[in-house]
């Protein structure tokens, strides 16, 4: 019962245990690190992280209050602006290149990924396409195709960024957000072959990324030990952290021996100076956030909320899983930030944003609540004054027949 | 129509949970099953050990000059990682507020080049290489590299080195030694004292950045280097040049294959001055001739001939059945004697022992030797500390001689050794043994090495003079060192050995060599030799010097070996401050 009538508040103590937890441990990892040596500054990236965590903070805000089905009206736009700027990581001067992979734009100051925003964009999109969707019959243009071809346009997108790791996080996103709409399995199982096929055109045009991924799988072979430098770094960091940790600000491994320290191996840090406590309070973090989300999409006043919520909670979560199982050398190394804590501004803005549509969800659905059966005149006001229509008592009103909440939105 | 999607968020989230519960998992395994493994490989990672090189002790004479010392250089490095980084920052502030900073690798080049003395292409072809770290300069003196650093160019580092020097060149090299590329001493007393002179290194225990930086703050066990000790050697530098440069006239005039020189202080058998014809300079090692380091004075024996007639002299005098008016018969200049032929240069009747000292004839001492019997000789020969290495071990490869046993001894050897043959000495044995004549029959150890001095001047160990017997009786010394006279006086071999002002006492000794291919004794390969005292009585110092095949007319160890000594014995005479002594009888001469 709390958590069906807190699960708002979990997610919040989850987001800011998080968030401020990773901020202390983002000034310990990136105060050696070469950009902060080359900045002259230790605190170069606690504060580029602090100015982002505090816009991040804002735009949750604002977005927690605007009603997360505003945005599917305006989708066009956003999908839109999102397909830009994916497609800026393609022209010269505006794009900017890291690590050999074209994943950054660079607009005036300002170093964004525009893949986070296509996160967001493909989020709104899915819950938004399923939910109109929602009395059609179930055919396989409109269930699969049409929002499939639509998710491969920006996930095309970041493929040719060579930016694997997210693109793959985004299919799988999709996939599961069309589990949850009740895409039949049938339909899914073909969605999975027609993905196959996209993996298999990838590894042929980018063999050094299916090293990538061979190379997690043969262990022995010396150029493989060597591109497995990060998560043997990684490992030694976690695994020589132990139960206590050698203590805070204390980590050696993030002396350059661990190159993405501050970003994508903050997790490793975290386990070298805190030990397996601090550890395990992440990973529950984590599991509190999934878990309180996961309700909160589950008690969304509609399947635009519910897909929307589920969406959002199962990208952060797969983003986490996938980061420290790549940092535990579970998962072959991919790229992916691990969120609330990883430094990077628009990773940060982009899961922030995408709490904030939780919390949305959170506010419209606290009424809708099918176990306080002697609180149903209010609700059914509440629910009239939202939707206009008449609930049955025993489901969300929106999975009524005849509900005018399912032709919202249904513009497409 | 669809179905509930809570059951399927639901499902996803339980998907989601369960992947993290299994990431609790491994991360329990890494972190605490496989602690260990991790912590040693971590320990690997960081920690690092690094030695600080001590400083080598310096090798003086007695005087303090300097012999051999070691100088601090800079080992010149570049930081090529830390050099890109400076020079792109550098790059970003000129962009920023338009001052000129230096920004190309080409510019450091041009900056260092001439401060480094090396081509600017090659410079910068080097700073342009990938690599991490280059040595740039690996001996650069300190001066210079102050001036580089004030210059304060992007990543260019210089860590502490060391290089020996020796300031006198090839002065007493043979003595000093040499040090290998490594600066372990390999000769000389570089060589024999190298745990006094090498110090002990520092070291401490550190962490390191990956790019193999010190992290300072984590610093442990920081044990700073004990520098080497000094080692005062009893050498002269004055004395030891005026030697060099008279062996070397030496060498010139007569063409010679070799030259050694010994000069010792009877009173306390140190070594004053100890050199080698041929020699090397310790400051040039890259390509030595090997037979240029042999330290001719105490490792390579020769039959001393004539010179030895001391021994013989001595032994005679003490048994008391000889005086030097003793008239030996000395049959008319050969003598037959065990199917062998003993000659002397002049056909001698019969002469006073003394007068038989004085024209060397080998005769009289092949008599003096038979009636001394093989025994009494032997012991006489050993007393003076033939047959065993002088100074043990204070210089390396140092020979004992050789000396056979009077068993092994055959009929003619009482005749042959008396005179110096059959039996093989290093020039510092003799020095030893003319020193124990000197110093009234007792026989001091060969001082070579004075004290050992730590680093901060504090004496470490001092050697004292240390007698090894009394020979011979001192008024038996005194006997010898009459007859010693007579040889360096108008009548005798050694007139040419005569220092003006100062009475002189010594031997002339010329020696056949045994010629290889032959395998007897050579008729044109000679070593000449003198060995000497200044002055006769109390004398100050004692002069050994051995020509080694000296070409051309003359050979005899009078004719060659006696003005060396003159002249050396004069310069040493009066950088000693010796008291001219005028003679009676050469007073009225004159």
């Amino acid at each position: 019962m709390l958590l069906k009538r807190h699960s708002a508040l979990l997610l919040f103590i989850a987001v800011v245990g998080l968030c401020g937890f990773g901020l202390v441990m983002l000034y310990s990892a990136s105060a050696f690190s070469r950009q902060a040596e080359m900045a002259g500054d230790p605190f170069h990236f606690l504060k580029t992280q602090a100015v982002c965590l505090g816009l991040g903070l804002l735009i949750c805000g604002a977005l927690s209050f605007v009603d997360y089905r505003v945005w599917w009206r305006h989708i066009i736009w956003i999908a839109a602006c999102s397909l830009v700027l994916l497609a800026l990581c393609y022209v010269p001067g505006v794009r900017h290149v890291a690590n050999h992979e074209a994943r950054w734009i660079k607009l005036g100051p300002f170093i964004g990924q525009p893949s986070e925003l296509a996160k967001v964009a493909l989020l709104v999109f899915l819950a938004g396409w399923y939910d109109a969707m929602r009395l059609r019959r179930r055919t396989f243009v409109w269930e699969l195709l049409l929002p499939g071809l639509a998710a491969a346009l920006p996930i095309g997108l970041i493929v040719f960024e060579k930016d694997i790791g997210t693109a793959l996080l985004l299919a799988l996103v999709t996939g599961v957000v069309m589990f949850a709409a009740g895409v039949p399995m049938r339909l899914l199982l073909v969605a999975m072959v027609l993905a196959g096929g996209g993996i298999g055109v990838v590894v042929a045009k980018y063999p050094e990324k299916a090293k990538r991924i061979l190379v997690w799988l043969n262990k022995d072979d010396p150029e493989v030990k060597a591109a497995r430098w990060q998560q043997e770094q990684a490992k030694i960091a976690l695994g020589s952290g132990g139960i206590e940790g050698v203590g805070f600000g204390d980590s050696r491994q993030k002396m350059l021996f661990l190159p993405e320290a501050h970003t994508d191996f903050i997790f490793g840090i975290i386990g070298e100076e805190l030990g397996l406590r601090a550890t395990l309070t992440v990973v529950g973090f984590f599991v509190m956030f999934v878990v309180a989300g996961g309700f909160i999409a589950s008690r969304a006043p509609d399947l635009n909320g519910a897909l929307l919520g589920s969406g959002a909670v199962v990208m952060l979560g797969l983003q986490a899983f996938i980061n420290i199982g790549v940092v535990t050398e579970l998962l072959p190394n991919k790229g992916i930030s691990l969120p609330f804590m990883s430094a990077g501004g628009s990773g940060i803005l982009a899961t922030l944003a995408m709490v904030g549509l939780l919390v949305s969800i959170a506010k419209r659905s606290e009424d809708v609540d099918e176990d306080e059966v002697e609180e149903e005149p209010r609700r059914a006001r509440a629910r009239r004054s939202w939707f206009g229509g008449s609930p049955s008592p025993s489901l969300p009103g929106w999975l009524e027949e005849g509900h005018p909440a399912r032709t919202r939105g249904g513009a497409l | 129509m669809r179905d509930n999607p809570q059951w399927r968020i639901a499902l996803a989230v339980l998907a989601i949970v369960s992947g993290l519960s299994l990431l609790s998992l491994r991360l329990v395994q890494l972190q605490v099953v496989d602690h260990a493994h991790y912590l040693e490989r971590a320990k690997q990672n960081h920690t690092f050990r690094r030695t600080m090189a001590a400083r080598r002790g310096e090798i003086i004479d007695s005087r303090g000059n300097l012999l051999a010392t070691t100088v601090p250089l800079k080992r010149v490095m570049a930081d090529l990682n830390k050099m890109r980084q400076l020079l792109e920052r550098n790059r970003k502030q000129s962009l920023k507020d338009g001052r000129d900073r230096l920004t190309e690798a080409a510019q450091v080049a041009g900056r260092l080049a001439p401060a480094l003395g090396m081509p600017e292409a090659e410079l910068a072809r080097q700073l342009g290489s990938r690599r991490d770290l280059v040595t740039l300069q690996a001996e650069l003196d300190i001066e210079s590299w102050r001036r580089i650093s004030e210059m304060r160019l992007p990543g260019i580092e210089a860590t502490d080195a060391f290089k020996r020097v020796y300031p006198a060149g090839w002065l007493a090299s043979h003595v000093v030694g040499y040090v290998d590329a490594d600066g372990v001493g390999r000769g000389g007393v570089e060589a024999t004292m190298q745990d006094y002179l090498r110090g002990v290194d520092g070291w401490y225990q550190s962490q390191k950045d990956a790019l193999l930086r010190e992290l300072r703050m984590y610093r442990s066990q920081d044990a700073p280097p004990k520098h080497g000790y000094t080692v005062v050697l009893t050498l002269d530098e004055t004395i030891q040049h005026v030697v060099e440069e008279e062996l070397d006239m030496a060498m010139s005039a007569h063409r010679a294959a070799g030259a050694c020189a010994v000069v010792m202080r009877p009173s306390t058998g140190e070594i004053l001055a100890m050199a080698n014809r041929p020699t090397f300079d310790p400051n040039d090692m890259d390509s030595p001739d090997w037979a240029t380091l042999r330290n001719r004075c105490v490792t390579d024996p020769y039959e001393p001939g004539s010179t030895f007639k001391v021994v013989a002299l001595c032994g005679a005098l003490e048994s008391d059945r000889v005086n030097l008016d003793t008239p030996v018969f000395c049959e008319n200049g050969r003598f037959e004697f065990g199917g062998f032929t003993l000659s002397d240069i002049g056909s001698y009747g019969t002469l006073t022992v003394r007068q038989a000292f004085q024209k060397s004839s080998n005769i009289a001492f092949a008599k003096l030797g038979l009636q001394l019997g093989s025994r009494g000789l032997y012991r006489c020969v050993r007393a003076f500390g033939f047959g065993e290495e002088a100074l043990g071990g204070i210089l390396p490869a140092e020979a004992p001689g050789r000396l056979s046993p009077p068993e092994k001894w055959s009929e003619v050897s009482a005749t042959r050794v008396p005179i110096g043959y059959e039996v093989a000495v290093t020039p510092l044995q003799m020095a030893a043994a003319y020193s124990a004549v000197a110093n009234r029959g007792v026989l001091m150890r060969p001082l070579l090495i004075k004290e050992v001095r730590d680093a901060r001047g504090q004496t470490v160990a001092r050697f004292s003079p240390k007698p090894v017997r009394q020979v011979v009786r001192g008024e038996t010394a005194d006997a010898a060192i009459e007859a010693l006279e007579a040889v360096v006086s108008e009548n005798g071999t050694g007139k040419r050995a005569a220092v003006p002002g100062f009475s002189v006492a010594g031997k002339t000794g010329t020696t056949k060599k045994i010629d290889p291919a032959t395998k007897g004794y050579s008729d044109r390969r000679y070593l000449a030799s003198f060995a000497g005292m200044v002055p006769s009585k109390e004398a100050a110092f004692v002069v050994v010097v051995v020509i080694d095949e000296p070409q051309g007319d003359m050979y005899y160890g009078g004719q060659v070996a006696g003005p060396v000594f003159a002249s050396m014995a004069a310069r040493i005479a009066q950088h000693l401050d010796l008291e001219p002594v005028y003679p009676r009888a050469e007073v009225v001469r004159r």
